[in-house]
């Protein structure tokens, strides 16, 4: 039923955008780290102004589709570049801007509510003692953070952070919804010349299945890192 | 002149007044201990000496600096949590951190004390309190006894004017508050000056100078030990202590 040939086409297509898809994946997943622990940050310690406004535009996000956001992102660039280059006043064609970019910045908006969220509840695992402690023994705010309470919150997030990583690989593949090239639309345009669909879609599931593993893996050993100080639950 | 001074502490959490105008002196070397029943602001009263909690009301002297705690500034609070430590009920050790690490943390990054001279006071420190070989375990690889140790420990590294208690033995299981006690008779002699909560009679009797009731969010009585506890003034002193002594473990919070 499947042809080799066929299959083997499409596979080397889709694996030649594994780097496309993990440079999306990753550069989003920075993103959504650092904006998502700061508006968590906003909302565990109650900052007032940025908390409600934190609460009320991830409310917003999570609740759109992601090939919806992606193609309001496309537009509403496509629509604004221009004039807004003009205000500028740097020389710039849309032609030659890489819509790699406005995938990574519509990833980035529909999966900043989840990795946020689970940030957050990082956080709040990290119980108040841990701080109080800190400070009896005369750090700032600051060192308590960033020595006693990031590296807990770290160790909390990985197993669910895991999940979202897999969740922001696995959407990169809508983004040829906005012309952006990636593992499945390159198996898919690979099998294009002979109607071969099947054998394009398993070598597409096929890579995502590989890649899924190894982010497990990885995903795993982060977590042994981070557990040591915890005791190994039988 | 004490080392620390606080007057007409105040401190109200919604409608409940919780601390009413307290005045206290500690002086060096001074062991003091606060009793009271659940509720009276014992911990309370100690959390505002270092501001975990923010005092309504009230001005401190620590070490001959004043302080209006009705607007204390976030440096002050520094400056002040720097020259006191405390020890938890609950030990809050920081559970990422190594035992020795827990100890010299509050030297190597609050005061820049270089790390093999802090680790070295802080193996002492654990050498002191009977926890020898046990530097690089993480707390939660020890007994909650072994942890409160380190909690005092990590109190003594920071060379604090004074250390305060809360409660230290409340958390523990009965055969391992001897050793805490222990150790903290110990630190007592050798001129720590402490001000401690706790319900351990046997503690306030033999190793404190000075002892403290309260009730409802007021110092009701305060003298040597033997003036409180053989023959103590107040009625709500005496029901109290009444109520300790005939309580089986005495334990009763």
């Amino acid at each position: 039923m499947l042809n080799l040939g066929y299959f083997l086409d499409s596979l080397k297509a889709a694996v030649s955008y594994i780097p496309q898809n993990l440079f999306m994946s990753l550069m989003t997943l920075l993103i959504c780290c650092v904006l998502g622990t700061l508006a968590a940050m906003a909302r565990v310690y109650q900052v007032p102004v940025i908390k409600p406004i934190c609460d009320f535009l991830l409310a917003l996000l999570k609740a759109l589709p992601q090939n919806l956001v992606l193609l309001i992102v496309y537009l509403v660039f496509t629509i604004t570049f221009s004039p807004i280059m003009a205000f500028l006043g740097v020389k710039a064609n849309i032609q030659n801007v890489d819509m790699v970019y406005v995938a990574i910045a519509a990833l980035s908006i529909s999966s900043l509510a989840g990795v946020s969220e689970v940030i957050r509840a990082g956080l709040l695992s990290v119980g108040k003692g841990q701080y109080e402690a800190g400070y009896t023994v005369g750090l700032t705010a600051g060192q308590t953070f960033f020595h006693i309470i990031l590296p807990q919150t770290i160790r909390a997030v990985i197993p669910p952070l895991t999940n979202s990583i897999l969740s922001l690989v696995k959407a990169t593949s809508l983004v040829s919804v906005i012309g952006v090239m990636d593992i499945m639309n390159g198996a898919i345009v690979a099998a294009n010349t002979y109607y071969s669909y099947i054998e394009a879609y398993v070598a597409a599931a096929l890579v995502f299945w590989v890649l899924g593993i190894i982010i497990e893996i990885a995903s795993r050993k982060v977590e042994i890192h981070f557990s040591r100080s915890v005791k190994q639950l039988a | 002149m004490p080392v620390l001074e606080v007057k007409n502490l105040r401190k109200v959490f919604g409608e409940n007044v919780i601390l009413k105008s307290v005045d206290m002196q500690v002086s060096k070397g001074d062991v003091i201990v606060i009793l009271g029943p659940s509720g009276s602001g014992k911990t309370t009263l100690l959390r505002c000496l270092n501001l975990l909690e923010t005092p309504n009301d009230g001005e401190m002297n620590l070490c001959g600096k004043d302080y209006n705690l009705k607007k204390v500034t976030g440096k002050e609070k520094l400056e002040i949590r720097r020259k006191t430590s405390f020890v938890f009920q609950n030990y809050n050790l920081f559970v990422n951190k190594t035992v020795l690490q827990n100890v010299t943390l509050g030297l190597t990054l609050a005061r820049k004390v270089k790390k093999e001279e802090a680790e070295k006071d802080g193996r002492d420190l654990l050498d002191r309190v009977g926890l020898t070989g046990k530097y690089d375990y993480y707390p939660a690889q020890l007994s909650g006894g072994m942890q409160q140790r380190v909690g005092i420990a990590r109190a003594m590294a920071v060379n604090p004017e004074v250390v305060l208690f809360d409660e230290p033995t409340s958390a523990l299981d009965p055969e391992l508050v001897g050793d805490v006690l222990n150790v903290m008779k110990e630190f007592a002699k050798s001129g720590t000056t402490m001000v401690v909560v706790t319900h351990e009679m046997g503690f306030a009797r033999e190793v404190a100078n000075k002892v403290v009731f309260m009730a409802d969010g007021v110092i009701v009585e305060q003298g040597e030990p033997h003036e409180i506890f053989d023959n103590p003034k107040e009625e709500r002193t005496k029901a109290f202590l009444n109520r300790i002594t005939n309580g089986s473990s005495g334990k009763e919070a």
